[in-house]
Protein backbone atom coordinates (compact mmCIF):
# COMPACT_ATOMS: atom_id res chain seq x y z
CA UNK A 1 0.00 0.00 0.00
CA UNK A 2 3.02 2.37 1.14
CA UNK A 3 4.50 1.70 -2.06
CA UNK A 4 1.81 2.06 -4.35
CA UNK A 5 0.93 5.45 -2.41
CA UNK A 6 4.67 6.32 -2.94
CA UNK A 7 4.64 5.32 -6.61
CA UNK A 8 1.40 7.59 -6.97
CA UNK A 9 2.88 10.15 -6.05
CA UNK A 10 5.85 10.19 -8.29
CA UNK A 11 3.83 9.63 -11.05
CA UNK A 12 2.07 12.75 -9.68
CA UNK A 13 5.50 14.93 -9.59
CA UNK A 14 6.52 13.57 -13.12
CA UNK A 15 2.54 14.56 -14.46
CA UNK A 16 3.32 17.82 -12.51
CA UNK A 17 6.41 18.47 -13.85
CA UNK A 18 5.97 17.98 -17.59
CA UNK A 19 2.67 20.05 -17.45
CA UNK A 20 5.30 22.93 -15.89
CA UNK A 21 7.49 22.06 -19.14
CA UNK A 22 4.45 22.07 -21.69
CA UNK A 23 3.69 25.59 -20.29
CA UNK A 24 7.24 26.80 -20.01
CA UNK A 25 7.72 25.68 -23.45
CA UNK A 26 4.50 26.88 -25.26
CA UNK A 27 5.42 30.63 -23.80
CA UNK A 28 9.07 30.80 -24.92
CA UNK A 29 8.10 29.82 -28.38
CA UNK A 30 5.43 32.45 -28.26
CA UNK A 31 7.36 35.26 -27.16
CA UNK A 32 10.71 34.25 -29.45
CA UNK A 33 10.11 36.69 -32.27
CA UNK A 34 9.91 39.55 -29.68
CA UNK A 35 12.61 38.47 -27.56
CA UNK A 36 14.59 38.50 -30.56
CA UNK A 37 13.84 41.96 -31.38
CA UNK A 38 15.40 43.22 -28.14
CA UNK A 39 18.45 41.28 -28.83
CA UNK A 40 18.85 43.06 -32.25
CA UNK A 41 18.02 46.32 -30.70
CA UNK A 42 20.40 46.29 -28.36
CA UNK A 43 23.05 44.45 -31.10
CA UNK A 44 22.52 47.23 -32.44
CA UNK A 45 23.61 49.69 -30.04
CA UNK A 46 26.09 47.69 -28.10
CA UNK A 47 30.00 48.76 -28.88
CA UNK A 48 32.34 45.99 -28.62
CA UNK A 49 33.18 46.67 -25.30
CA UNK A 50 30.36 47.70 -22.47
CA UNK A 51 32.01 50.26 -20.04
CA UNK A 52 31.94 49.35 -16.75
CA UNK A 53 30.45 53.09 -15.17
CA UNK A 54 30.24 52.58 -11.47
CA UNK A 55 33.23 54.06 -9.90
CA UNK A 56 31.22 57.24 -11.56
CA UNK A 57 27.79 56.84 -10.67
CA UNK A 58 26.65 56.46 -7.15
CA UNK A 59 23.11 54.84 -6.84
CA UNK A 60 21.96 55.84 -4.11
CA UNK A 61 19.53 59.46 -3.87
CA UNK A 62 16.46 58.87 -6.17
CA UNK A 63 16.31 61.35 -9.60
CA UNK A 64 13.77 63.84 -9.33
CA UNK A 65 11.11 63.25 -11.91
CA UNK A 66 11.00 66.21 -13.89
CA UNK A 67 13.52 68.40 -12.73
CA UNK A 68 16.00 68.78 -15.66
CA UNK A 69 19.82 68.11 -14.72
CA UNK A 70 22.34 70.41 -15.08
CA UNK A 71 24.68 69.43 -16.96
CA UNK A 72 27.67 68.25 -16.03
CA UNK A 73 31.20 67.29 -18.34
CA UNK A 74 31.65 63.66 -18.61
CA UNK A 75 33.53 61.73 -16.21
CA UNK A 76 35.67 59.62 -19.07
CA UNK A 77 36.51 61.42 -22.53
CA UNK A 78 34.71 59.39 -25.25
CA UNK A 79 36.69 58.05 -27.76
CA UNK A 80 35.16 55.57 -30.16
CA UNK A 81 32.96 57.41 -33.06
CA UNK A 82 29.71 55.63 -33.88
CA UNK A 83 26.69 56.98 -35.36
CA UNK A 84 23.26 56.87 -33.39
CA UNK A 85 21.50 53.97 -33.89
CA UNK A 86 18.19 54.25 -35.04
CA UNK A 87 15.39 52.78 -32.59
CA UNK A 88 13.98 49.18 -34.02
CA UNK A 89 10.86 47.85 -33.92
CA UNK A 90 10.86 47.47 -29.90
CA UNK A 91 7.90 47.61 -28.04
CA UNK A 92 5.26 49.96 -26.91
CA UNK A 93 6.15 52.09 -24.41
CA UNK A 94 3.70 52.70 -21.56
CA UNK A 95 3.91 49.55 -19.32
CA UNK A 96 6.63 48.53 -16.64
CA UNK A 97 8.14 45.60 -17.12
CA UNK A 98 10.33 44.00 -14.75
CA UNK A 99 12.96 42.12 -15.83
CA UNK A 100 16.31 41.51 -13.52
CA UNK A 101 19.24 43.51 -15.23
CA UNK A 102 22.56 41.20 -16.22
CA UNK A 103 25.27 42.16 -14.35
CA UNK A 104 28.17 43.63 -16.22
CA UNK A 105 31.19 42.57 -15.02
CA UNK A 106 34.00 43.81 -17.28
CA UNK A 107 36.67 45.68 -15.36
CA UNK A 108 36.21 48.98 -16.12
CA UNK A 109 38.13 50.85 -19.12
CA UNK A 110 38.76 54.24 -20.18
CA UNK A 111 34.85 55.54 -21.60
CA UNK A 112 34.73 53.37 -24.69
CA UNK A 113 31.71 55.46 -25.50
CA UNK A 114 30.33 56.11 -28.63
CA UNK A 115 29.36 59.61 -30.02
CA UNK A 116 28.94 61.15 -32.05
CA UNK A 117 28.44 63.09 -35.53
CA UNK A 118 28.08 66.23 -32.92
CA UNK A 119 27.63 69.01 -35.68
CA UNK A 120 25.34 66.75 -37.97
CA UNK A 121 23.28 66.12 -34.93
CA UNK A 122 23.01 70.10 -33.71
CA UNK A 123 22.99 71.53 -37.28
CA UNK A 124 19.20 70.01 -37.57
CA UNK A 125 17.70 70.37 -34.38
CA UNK A 126 14.93 72.96 -33.62
CA UNK A 127 14.05 75.07 -30.95
CA UNK A 128 11.70 73.79 -28.45
CA UNK A 129 11.28 70.78 -25.98
CA UNK A 130 10.72 67.38 -27.32
CA UNK A 131 10.23 63.95 -25.55
CA UNK A 132 10.60 60.90 -26.08
CA UNK A 133 10.29 56.97 -24.82
CA UNK A 134 12.51 54.29 -25.04
CA UNK A 135 12.01 50.89 -24.22
CA UNK A 136 14.67 47.97 -23.56
CA UNK A 137 13.85 44.42 -22.39
CA UNK A 138 13.67 45.93 -18.47
CA UNK A 139 11.29 48.45 -18.85
CA UNK A 140 10.47 52.08 -20.12
CA UNK A 141 12.27 55.59 -19.57
CA UNK A 142 10.44 59.18 -20.74
CA UNK A 143 13.32 61.30 -21.56
CA UNK A 144 12.38 65.39 -22.51
CA UNK A 145 15.02 67.11 -24.20
CA UNK A 146 14.98 70.95 -24.13
CA UNK A 147 16.65 72.61 -27.50
CA UNK A 148 17.66 76.44 -27.18
CA UNK A 149 19.71 78.15 -30.73
CA UNK A 150 20.22 74.51 -31.42
CA UNK A 151 21.45 73.05 -29.22
CA UNK A 152 20.87 70.78 -26.38
CA UNK A 153 20.48 72.85 -23.09
CA UNK A 154 18.84 69.85 -20.81
CA UNK A 155 18.17 66.58 -20.31
CA UNK A 156 15.49 64.93 -18.33
CA UNK A 157 14.30 61.52 -17.34
CA UNK A 158 10.53 62.47 -17.28
CA UNK A 159 9.39 58.94 -16.20
CA UNK A 160 11.20 56.35 -15.53
CA UNK A 161 9.31 52.36 -15.68
CA UNK A 162 12.41 50.81 -15.38
CA UNK A 163 13.20 47.80 -13.43
CA UNK A 164 15.21 49.58 -11.08
CA UNK A 165 15.41 53.03 -9.61
CA UNK A 166 16.34 55.47 -12.34
CA UNK A 167 19.06 56.46 -9.82
CA UNK A 168 21.76 53.99 -11.57
CA UNK A 169 21.46 56.00 -14.72
CA UNK A 170 21.20 59.91 -13.47
CA UNK A 171 24.70 60.57 -14.45
CA UNK A 172 23.11 59.97 -17.73
CA UNK A 173 21.01 63.71 -18.69
CA UNK A 174 23.99 65.60 -18.01
CA UNK A 175 26.12 63.28 -20.91
CA UNK A 176 23.35 64.22 -23.27
CA UNK A 177 23.88 68.28 -22.61
CA UNK A 178 27.97 68.25 -22.37
CA UNK A 179 28.15 65.89 -26.17
CA UNK A 180 25.65 67.25 -27.55
CA UNK A 181 24.56 64.03 -28.59
CA UNK A 182 22.34 60.80 -27.33
CA UNK A 183 25.38 58.61 -27.10
CA UNK A 184 25.65 57.91 -23.72
CA UNK A 185 27.83 55.92 -21.20
CA UNK A 186 27.12 52.51 -20.66
CA UNK A 187 26.80 51.73 -16.50
CA UNK A 188 27.44 48.65 -15.93
CA UNK A 189 24.55 46.76 -13.53
CA UNK A 190 22.49 49.07 -15.40
CA UNK A 191 23.13 48.42 -18.95
CA UNK A 192 19.62 48.07 -20.19
CA UNK A 193 18.54 51.00 -18.28
CA UNK A 194 21.29 52.65 -20.31
CA UNK A 195 19.56 51.58 -23.28
CA UNK A 196 16.18 52.52 -22.12
CA UNK A 197 17.70 56.25 -21.61
CA UNK A 198 19.47 56.62 -25.06
CA UNK A 199 16.36 55.33 -27.16
CA UNK A 200 14.65 58.08 -25.43
CA UNK A 201 16.93 60.39 -26.49
CA UNK A 202 16.89 59.47 -30.12
CA UNK A 203 13.59 59.33 -30.08
CA UNK A 204 13.09 62.83 -28.43
CA UNK A 205 15.56 64.29 -30.58
CA UNK A 206 14.12 62.74 -33.63
CA UNK A 207 11.24 64.69 -33.19
CA UNK A 208 13.24 67.81 -32.66
CA UNK A 209 14.15 67.23 -36.51
CA UNK B 1 26.96 17.75 16.29
CA UNK B 2 30.05 16.83 14.30
CA UNK B 3 30.72 19.02 11.52
CA UNK B 4 29.74 15.66 9.21
CA UNK B 5 26.61 14.59 10.17
CA UNK B 6 25.80 18.29 10.08
CA UNK B 7 26.46 18.76 6.44
CA UNK B 8 24.65 15.69 6.20
CA UNK B 9 21.41 18.10 7.26
CA UNK B 10 19.02 19.80 5.02
CA UNK B 11 20.93 23.34 6.05
CA UNK B 12 23.96 21.59 5.88
CA UNK B 13 23.44 20.25 2.62
CA UNK B 14 22.01 23.70 1.54
CA UNK B 15 24.85 25.78 2.79
CA UNK B 16 27.48 23.73 0.48
CA UNK B 17 24.80 23.48 -2.53
CA UNK B 18 24.53 27.58 -2.19
CA UNK B 19 28.91 27.39 -1.38
CA UNK B 20 28.75 25.77 -4.91
CA UNK B 21 26.78 27.98 -7.20
CA UNK B 22 28.66 30.73 -5.55
CA UNK B 23 31.96 29.26 -6.33
CA UNK B 24 30.61 28.18 -10.27
CA UNK B 25 29.03 32.07 -10.63
CA UNK B 26 32.15 34.04 -9.13
CA UNK B 27 34.04 32.23 -11.99
CA UNK B 28 32.26 34.01 -14.58
CA UNK B 29 31.14 37.06 -12.72
CA UNK B 30 34.59 37.63 -10.96
CA UNK B 31 35.71 36.46 -7.61
CA UNK B 32 36.81 40.13 -6.79
CA UNK B 33 33.48 41.65 -7.33
CA UNK B 34 31.31 39.08 -5.59
CA UNK B 35 33.88 38.35 -2.80
CA UNK B 36 33.15 41.56 -0.89
CA UNK B 37 29.22 41.73 -1.19
CA UNK B 38 29.08 37.65 -0.06
CA UNK B 39 31.84 38.37 2.96
CA UNK B 40 29.72 41.30 4.23
CA UNK B 41 26.53 39.79 4.21
CA UNK B 42 27.66 36.53 5.32
CA UNK B 43 29.47 37.87 8.33
CA UNK B 44 27.03 40.76 9.32
CA UNK B 45 24.31 37.90 9.46
CA UNK B 46 26.34 35.33 11.91
CA UNK B 47 27.55 38.59 13.92
CA UNK B 48 24.66 39.90 14.62
CA UNK B 49 22.24 36.44 15.08
CA UNK B 50 25.05 34.32 17.22
CA UNK B 51 24.54 36.91 20.11
CA UNK B 52 20.90 36.86 19.45
CA UNK B 53 20.53 33.09 19.66
CA UNK B 54 22.62 33.11 22.89
CA UNK B 55 20.35 35.13 24.62
CA UNK B 56 17.61 33.42 23.58
CA UNK B 57 18.96 29.64 24.15
CA UNK B 58 21.32 30.32 26.64
CA UNK B 59 24.32 28.79 25.32
CA UNK B 60 26.52 29.58 21.95
CA UNK B 61 25.13 27.89 18.65
CA UNK B 62 27.05 28.04 14.88
CA UNK B 63 24.39 30.55 13.02
CA UNK B 64 24.11 28.13 10.31
CA UNK B 65 20.99 29.95 9.14
CA UNK B 66 21.84 33.29 9.39
CA UNK B 67 24.73 31.76 6.92
CA UNK B 68 21.58 30.88 4.99
CA UNK B 69 20.37 34.00 4.53
CA UNK B 70 24.09 36.01 4.42
CA UNK B 71 24.44 34.00 1.56
CA UNK B 72 20.94 33.90 -0.46
CA UNK B 73 21.15 37.87 0.30
CA UNK B 74 24.45 38.20 -1.34
CA UNK B 75 23.82 35.95 -4.18
CA UNK B 76 20.57 37.79 -5.31
CA UNK B 77 21.72 41.52 -4.89
CA UNK B 78 23.86 42.97 -7.29
CA UNK B 79 27.64 42.36 -7.05
CA UNK B 80 27.89 45.95 -8.04
CA UNK B 81 26.70 46.62 -4.07
CA UNK B 82 28.54 48.22 -1.67
CA UNK B 83 29.62 46.01 0.78
CA UNK B 84 28.27 48.09 3.64
CA UNK B 85 24.86 47.58 2.04
CA UNK B 86 25.41 44.27 1.87
CA UNK B 87 25.46 43.90 5.32
CA UNK B 88 22.53 46.12 6.15
CA UNK B 89 20.27 44.21 3.97
CA UNK B 90 21.44 40.83 5.67
CA UNK B 91 21.67 42.56 8.96
CA UNK B 92 18.44 43.32 8.29
CA UNK B 93 16.73 40.11 7.37
CA UNK B 94 18.87 38.79 10.56
CA UNK B 95 16.67 40.98 12.61
CA UNK B 96 13.26 40.66 10.89
CA UNK B 97 13.36 36.99 12.31
CA UNK B 98 12.70 37.84 16.18
CA UNK B 99 9.62 40.43 16.15
CA UNK B 100 7.74 38.81 13.38
CA UNK B 101 6.88 35.40 14.94
CA UNK B 102 3.66 33.15 14.93
CA UNK B 103 4.20 30.24 17.20
CA UNK B 104 8.10 28.86 17.04
CA UNK B 105 8.64 30.29 13.50
CA UNK B 106 9.82 33.68 11.60
CA UNK B 107 6.48 34.88 9.50
CA UNK B 108 8.75 36.20 7.09
CA UNK B 109 11.59 34.79 4.80
CA UNK B 110 14.49 36.70 6.22
CA UNK B 111 15.60 37.27 3.06
CA UNK B 112 12.62 37.99 0.78
CA UNK B 113 11.90 40.79 3.59
CA UNK B 114 14.95 42.06 3.32
CA UNK B 115 15.98 42.73 -0.24
CA UNK B 116 12.12 44.11 -0.19
CA UNK B 117 12.87 46.44 2.76
CA UNK B 118 16.72 47.96 1.49
CA UNK B 119 15.19 48.27 -2.04
CA UNK B 120 13.26 51.18 -0.71
CA UNK B 121 15.93 52.09 1.12
CA UNK B 122 18.92 51.91 -1.07
CA UNK B 123 17.79 51.24 -3.84
CA UNK B 124 19.47 48.41 -3.98
CA UNK B 125 19.75 46.42 -7.46
CA UNK B 126 19.36 42.74 -7.67
CA UNK B 127 21.19 41.00 -10.53
CA UNK B 128 20.58 37.15 -9.01
CA UNK B 129 24.37 36.23 -10.10
CA UNK B 130 24.17 33.32 -8.13
CA UNK B 131 21.69 31.61 -9.73
CA UNK B 132 24.36 31.26 -12.80
CA UNK B 133 22.55 33.65 -15.35
CA UNK B 134 25.66 34.64 -16.86
CA UNK B 135 27.47 31.37 -17.46
CA UNK B 136 26.48 29.11 -20.85
CA UNK B 137 23.13 28.53 -20.73
CA UNK B 138 24.07 24.82 -19.73
CA UNK B 139 24.64 25.79 -16.45
CA UNK B 140 21.22 25.83 -15.85
CA UNK B 141 20.97 22.28 -15.53
CA UNK B 142 23.26 22.49 -12.49
CA UNK B 143 20.75 24.75 -10.70
CA UNK B 144 17.87 22.42 -11.75
CA UNK B 145 20.14 19.18 -10.38
CA UNK B 146 21.10 21.36 -7.26
CA UNK B 147 17.67 22.61 -6.35
CA UNK B 148 15.72 19.07 -6.91
CA UNK B 149 18.58 17.40 -4.97
CA UNK B 150 17.58 20.00 -1.61
CA UNK B 151 13.84 20.37 -2.49
CA UNK B 152 13.64 16.23 -2.31
CA UNK B 153 15.51 16.56 1.02
CA UNK B 154 12.91 18.91 2.75
CA UNK B 155 9.85 17.23 1.11
CA UNK B 156 8.96 20.33 -0.73
CA UNK B 157 8.37 19.26 -4.33
CA UNK B 158 4.66 20.30 -4.68
CA UNK B 159 5.63 23.86 -3.26
CA UNK B 160 7.84 24.39 -6.05
CA UNK B 161 5.34 22.65 -9.01
CA UNK B 162 3.03 24.68 -7.78
CA UNK B 163 4.76 27.40 -7.83
CA UNK B 164 6.51 27.23 -11.58
CA UNK B 165 3.31 25.78 -12.66
CA UNK B 166 0.64 29.08 -11.82
CA UNK B 167 3.53 31.39 -12.29
CA UNK B 168 4.35 30.28 -15.84
CA UNK B 169 1.00 30.05 -16.89
CA UNK B 170 0.38 32.93 -16.33
CA UNK B 171 2.79 34.65 -17.99
CA UNK B 172 2.02 32.32 -20.95
CA UNK B 173 -1.49 33.22 -21.04
CA UNK B 174 -0.47 37.04 -20.93
CA UNK B 175 2.32 36.23 -23.78
CA UNK B 176 -1.08 34.83 -25.97
CA UNK B 177 -3.24 36.96 -24.99
CA UNK B 178 -1.72 40.39 -25.14
CA UNK B 179 1.94 41.60 -26.21
CA UNK B 180 4.42 39.13 -26.25
CA UNK B 181 7.20 41.52 -25.85
CA UNK B 182 5.97 41.99 -22.44
CA UNK B 183 6.84 38.84 -20.88
CA UNK B 184 9.15 37.64 -23.26
CA UNK B 185 12.04 38.45 -21.18
CA UNK B 186 10.82 36.00 -18.00
CA UNK B 187 11.60 33.22 -20.06
CA UNK B 188 14.98 33.68 -20.48
CA UNK B 189 18.06 34.38 -18.93
CA UNK B 190 18.59 35.67 -16.12
CA UNK B 191 14.82 35.98 -15.03
CA UNK B 192 14.06 32.24 -15.90
CA UNK B 193 17.41 31.68 -13.13
CA UNK B 194 16.27 34.49 -10.62
CA UNK B 195 12.80 32.06 -11.11
CA UNK B 196 14.24 28.80 -10.48
CA UNK B 197 16.99 29.97 -7.71
CA UNK B 198 13.81 31.38 -5.78
CA UNK B 199 11.69 28.10 -6.15
CA UNK B 200 14.11 26.03 -5.15
CA UNK B 201 16.30 27.84 -2.59
CA UNK B 202 13.20 30.68 -1.04
CA UNK B 203 10.11 29.40 -1.51
CA UNK B 204 11.22 26.03 0.23
CA UNK B 205 12.12 27.76 3.12
CA UNK B 206 11.01 25.01 5.89
CA UNK B 207 10.63 27.70 8.82
CA UNK B 208 7.97 29.74 6.30
CA UNK B 209 6.53 27.25 4.44
CA UNK B 210 4.04 24.94 5.17
CA UNK B 211 4.90 21.12 5.91
CA UNK B 212 1.53 19.44 4.41
CA UNK B 213 0.97 18.68 0.62
CA UNK B 214 -2.05 20.20 0.54
CA UNK B 215 -0.98 23.37 1.94
CA UNK B 216 1.84 23.10 0.10
CA UNK B 217 0.13 23.52 -3.33
CA UNK B 218 -2.40 26.61 -1.66
CA UNK B 219 0.66 27.98 -1.10
CA UNK B 220 2.78 27.52 -3.75
CA UNK B 221 -0.08 29.07 -6.20
CA UNK B 222 -0.21 32.09 -4.19
CA UNK B 223 3.41 33.05 -4.37
CA UNK B 224 3.14 32.54 -8.46
CA UNK B 225 -0.01 34.57 -8.58
CA UNK B 226 0.92 37.38 -6.29
CA UNK B 227 4.10 37.36 -7.95
CA UNK B 228 2.88 37.81 -11.29
CA UNK B 229 0.24 40.45 -9.81
CA UNK B 230 3.24 42.40 -9.05
CA UNK B 231 5.11 41.88 -11.91
CA UNK B 232 2.05 43.37 -14.48
CA UNK B 233 0.50 46.19 -11.54
CA UNK B 234 3.68 47.61 -9.88
CA UNK B 235 6.43 46.66 -12.29
CA UNK B 236 8.83 46.60 -9.51
CA UNK B 237 12.22 44.69 -9.21
CA UNK B 238 11.02 42.77 -6.36
CA UNK B 239 7.90 40.90 -7.99
CA UNK B 240 9.31 37.43 -6.90
CA UNK B 241 9.92 38.36 -2.96
CA UNK B 242 6.78 39.84 -2.88
CA UNK B 243 4.83 36.88 -3.91
CA UNK B 244 6.44 34.92 -1.36
CA UNK B 245 5.91 37.67 1.65
CA UNK B 246 2.28 37.61 1.00
CA UNK B 247 2.41 33.67 0.75
CA UNK B 248 4.27 33.94 3.89
CA UNK B 249 1.45 35.77 5.81
CA UNK B 250 -0.96 33.24 4.68
CA UNK B 251 0.72 30.51 5.76
CA UNK B 252 1.36 32.42 9.21
CA UNK B 253 -2.49 32.53 9.35
CA UNK B 254 -2.75 29.07 8.61
CA UNK B 255 -0.50 28.20 11.40
CA UNK B 256 -2.05 30.55 14.37
CA UNK B 257 -5.27 29.34 13.35
CA UNK B 258 -4.48 25.72 13.37
CA UNK B 259 -2.92 26.63 16.78
CA UNK B 260 -5.97 28.29 17.85
CA UNK B 261 -8.46 25.82 16.62
CA UNK B 262 -10.72 24.83 19.64
CA UNK B 263 -10.19 21.14 20.70
CA UNK B 264 -13.31 19.00 21.38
Amino acid sequence: MAASDKAGKNHLMALGSAAVLAVYGAGFVRTRAAAERFDGAEAERRPAAPVARMDTIAPAAPIASAAPIAPTAPVKTPTSTVTVAPKQELAKPGEPKVQPETTKTEAPVAAAVTPVDTAAVVAALRDGTYSGWGSSRHGDIQTTVEIRNGRITSATISQCLTRYSCSWVSALPGQVVARQSADVDYVSGATESSNAFYYGVVEALKKAK
Amino acid sequence: MKVSRFFRTPKGLLIVVLGVLVGVAALQTGARLVAPVVMSAVCAAMLIDAPIMRLRRGRWHFPDGALLTGLIVAMILSPHTSWYVSAATSAVAVLSKYPLRVRTANIFNPAAFALVATFYIFNTGQSWWGALPELPAIAVLLLIASGVFIVQRVNKIPVVLAFLGSYYLLITLAAFVGDPARVAELYRAPDLHAALFFAFFMVTDPPTSPPRHRDQLVYGVIVGVVSYAVFELVGAVYYLLAGLLVANVWEAWRRWSTANRPTR
